[in-house]
This record gives C-alpha cells, sequence and structure tokens, in this order.
C-alpha cells in the first residue's frame, strides 16, 4: 500500500495523524485574561495620515531628523576599537524585551549574509558545455543527470544541475548558485522561458521571472536576459540558465556572467551552434 | 475569515477577537505542536501568538490577511519557545499520540521513520513541511509566512521532503534485510 502512495501523500497524512487534539481550553482562557488586561497597540494611521497629507514638509522634516540622528550617533559612539578612552561614555540604549511582531515583522536572519567573493576559480562543466568561475573556498558539485523541462522545472534546488555551495553559510541553503543547460526542444528563447515559468497548478509564485522585467546581459558573445537572480542565455538549441538563490546579489550575478563561455556539450544532445 | 470580526477587533472589540482567536486556536495549536514537537512550548506559543495577535492587530493593514498573519506570529512564537526551551531539554515532553486504528499512513513503521526523520530537520525545515503539507499552502505563501524569499522555502521544502524520503526509504531496506535475514 506505502509503495502506491507518494512520500508527499506519506508526509500530509502523517501530520494530519499527528496534529489531532484541541488546545486545551486553559491556554485559551489565560490567553484572554492576559489580553482582556492589554491595550492595543495603535495602528499606522496617525503617522501615515500625517506623511500622506502633507508629503514634502514630512519628507523634509523626516530627512532632517535622521540627518540628525545619524549625526548625533557618530559623535556620541566612538569606533569601537576607540572604546570609551577620552570619550564621552556612550549612554546605555534601553533594549525592549518584548519584541513586536507587526505584520512586517520577520524572524531574525538565521546567517549574516555575506556578500560572496569575487569568482575567480574555473569551473568546467562538459555535461552541459560551458565553462565559470566561481569563488575560491566554495564547493562544486557537478550534475548527477541531465536537467529535463518535465521533471526538473519544478525541483528548485535538483541535482540535476551544476550546483555551487558557499561553506561559509550555515543551514540549508548553502547551495548559492546553479547552472544547468537543456535543449531548446525545438522552442525559441522565449517560449522555452514562458514554459519554464508557467506555474504549477497549486503555486501562482513559481517563477519570479515570469512576472519581472527583463533586461539585456550579452554573454560570452550571445544574447542573454536575467531577471532578479536568474539569468537566461540561448545558445545554438539549448537554454543555458543561471540562478543566483539569494536575492540582491546582481552584481555578483554579472561578474560570473562575465566569465561564462560556452561549448559543445558532451551529452547526446545535438550540439550547440 | 470574516472581514467584519477582523475590522472589529482591529477597533477594540474583545469580543470579536475571542471569535476568531476560538475559530483558529486548534489549528494554531496543531500548527506550534508538529513543529515543536512538545506540548507544553507549542500551548506557549498558541498562547503568546494570540496575546500577540490582540496586542498588534490594529497594524494589521488588511484584513483579508489575517490569518496569514496569524500564521507568521506562530511561527515566530515558535522560533522564541523553541530557543527558550532548549536550555531545558530534559524536561521536554516529546508529543506521542496513541496510534490511529485506521492506520492512514501505511504502516507503524512508516510512521516511526517519519517521526525520527521529522525531529532530524531544522525546526525551519520543520515549519515549512507543516505550512506546506499540513496547512496547505503555496510555496509562495509559505515563504511570505516565514518571511524569507520563494527561492529558500523552496529549498527547505525540497531537502526536508528528501530527508523525510530517505528515512521511509531506509527503514524499507531495513525490513527487506530484516525479512530475509528470517527467512535465510
Amino acid at each position: 500500500m506505502n509503495g502506491q502512495r507518494s512520500v508527499e501523500e506519506r508526509i500530509s497524512l502523517w501530520l494530519e495523524e499527528e496534529a489531532a487534539g484541541q488546545l486545551p481550553d486553559r491556554v485559551l482562557d489565560a490567553s484572554f485574561d492576559q489580553t482582556r488586561a492589554l491595550r492595543q497597540r495603535p495602528g499606522p494611521s496617525v503617522w501615515r495620515s500625517f506623511l500622506m497629507s502633507r508629503p514634502i514638509p514630512s519628507l523634509i522634516a523626516v530627512g532632517a531628523a535622521v540627518i540628525v540622528f545619524i549625526v548625533g550617533v557618530s559623535f556620541l559612539r566612538p569606533g569601537s576599537d576607540q572604546g570609551q578612552v577620552g570619550g564621552v561614555a556612550p549612554t546605555p540604549t534601553a533594549t525592549p524585551v518584548d519584541v513586536t511582531p507587526t505584520e512586517g515583522y520577520s524572524p531574525p536572519p538565521e546567517r549574516t549574509p555575506l556578500p560572496p567573493p569575487p569568482p575567480d576559480t574555473p569551473f568546467t562543466s562538459d555535461r552541459f558545455g560551458y565553462d565559470i568561475r566561481y569563488p575560491a573556498g566554495w564547493t562544486a558539485t557537478p550534475a548527477s543527470g541531465d536537467w529535463s523541462l518535465d521533471t526538473d522545472r519544478t525541483d528548485a534546488l535538483t541535482a540535476h544541475s551544476d550546483h555551487f555551495i558557499d561553506d561559509r553559510l550555515a543551514g540549508d541553503l548553502q547551495t548559492f548558485m546553479t547552472v544547468w543547460s537543456t535543449p531548446l526542444g525545438g522552442m525559441t528563447g522565449d517560449e522555452w522561458i514562458r514554459a519554464y515559468c508557467t506555474p504549477p497548478q497549486d503555486d501562482p509564485g513559481w517563477c519570479d521571472a515570469g512576472a519581472a522585467t527583463f533586461k539585456p546581459i550579452p554573454v560570452d558573445g550571445h544574447d542573454g536576459q536575467f531577471s532578479d537572480g536568474q539569468a537566461f542565455i540561448p545558445v545554438g538549441d539549448r537554454m543555458y540558465v543561471v540562478t543566483i538563490w539569494r536575492p540582491g546579489n546582481e552584481p555578483f550575478l554579472r561578474q560570473v556572467l562575465g566569465t561564462m563561455t560556452f561549448h559543445q556539450p558532451a551529452s547526446t544532445s545535438p550540439p550547440a551552434s | 475569515v470574516a472581514r467584519a470580526l477582523v475590522e472589529a477587533a482591529q477597533h477594540g472589540d474583545h469580543d470579536a477577537f475571542e471569535a476568531l482567536a476560538i475559530g483558529a486556536a486548534d489549528r494554531l495549536y496543531a500548527i506550534a505542536r508538529l513543529i515543536l514537537r512538545d506540548v507544553p512550548a507549542a500551548e506557549d506559543a498558541v498562547q503568546e501568538t494570540l496575546v500577540h495577535a490582540w496586542r498588534d492587530l490594529p497594524r494589521l493593514r488588511d484584513p483579508e490577511r489575517f490569518d496569514a498573519w496569524l500564521h507568521r506570529l506562530l511561527v515566530n512564537a515558535c522560533a522564541d519557545q523553541g530557543r527558550f526551551r532548549r536550555r531545558w531539554s530534559a524536561e521536554v515532553q516529546i508529543v506521542r499520540l496513541e496510534p490511529t486504528t485506521d492506520d492512514a499512513t501505511g504502516s507503524m513503521a512508516d510512521r516511526d521513520q517519519l517521526e525520527r526523520g521529522f525531529r532530524r530537520l531544522k525546526p525551519e525545515q520543520r515549519a515549512a513541511v507543516v505550512l506546506h503539507y499540513y496547512v496547505g499552502l503555496p510555496m509562495s505563501e509559505v515563504a511570505e509566512t516565514l518571511g524569507i524569499p520563494v527561492g529558500t522555502a523552496k529549498s527547505r521544502i525540497h531537502y526536508a521532503t528528501e530527508a523525510l524520503r530517505a528515512a521511509l526509504e531506509a527503514d524499507a531496506r531495513t525490513s527487506v534485510a530484516a525479512t530475509n535475514g528470517r527467512s535465510a
């Protein structure tokens, strides 16, 4: 029986079994005891209406306040290596114990974002037919098989792509960049991108590139385009895709694409012209 | 969720808030237990969520997003509980439910392996798995709820699913080996 169910179904079923149960009334009662005695925090309406009703004076006032604050901080806080010697003792800052999870609140970052080092280590993919450079100290893991639009499109970090792993990152997203190529299958580059970005039925947010504005970028003499962290370069009858899995790294993507060159892949598909 | 109830609660109507909270309580509790695997911590996380929800409800801009906002508060509360409870890990009470009679998952072995595999996941992976497979959120909403990029949500679920698949496959191999051993 189990063999007939997918792993995903088995996980869903198991979670449903495990989730059975009701919150004890005492927890609800205790929560309401607290909330009845707790004042709500006012919404942002006062601040927002102030800004919207008087946009220009408000912006000037806000800008002035920011400048005063920055100047003040730079006066009161000497460089960290200077400590307090000869300076004004920094005023202890009150740290709010009670974190405010508002609508825009998100958990603290799990890891410090580190800018990627410059790409200077060569990597050659005979399978996909390209050369590229990636930062020294990263680990390059070649794909274990050919990438396929049918089976790998919905697998974000499929092993059928070359992975470039930033070992400095903790957690589950050490893969910083993936690269693969695949035959266009008779489609034009734009048609292929549309096919790639067609969302699965249950996930309207599948492909960031689908809704974004592409910017042109030449890669090894070919007309590529990119959006956010993903670049598409049609070369002959193949599509090459470079994906950066961390947002805000367009300069790095440009650097990497600047090192990329193409050659005939060793796979059985027709060679790129 | 009835928009009117949310708006009333945003304007200080505690009865409206209670109605919203009662409607969401069991779902929140289930999610918290699945993520934390710890009954007292899950109860505390739900309580913390409801208190924060009441306090910050006026700041919710779109009442239609109440459920998603509540999920985000809950995940944050679970993270707080996880950090807090680790110091008293010896006191943690493991969630163990009696096996159901209809055996929906497939087998006791399945359940044990999933339990073991799930427990080995990092809390942030568990949160993503629970939101996707149990709550049924698409990747984009999982990402929004967790405050992470969609790619990160995908990778978390991908890795977690692979880990659980490996746990199940390891069990299958063990079962076959044991059967062969017995029959030899």
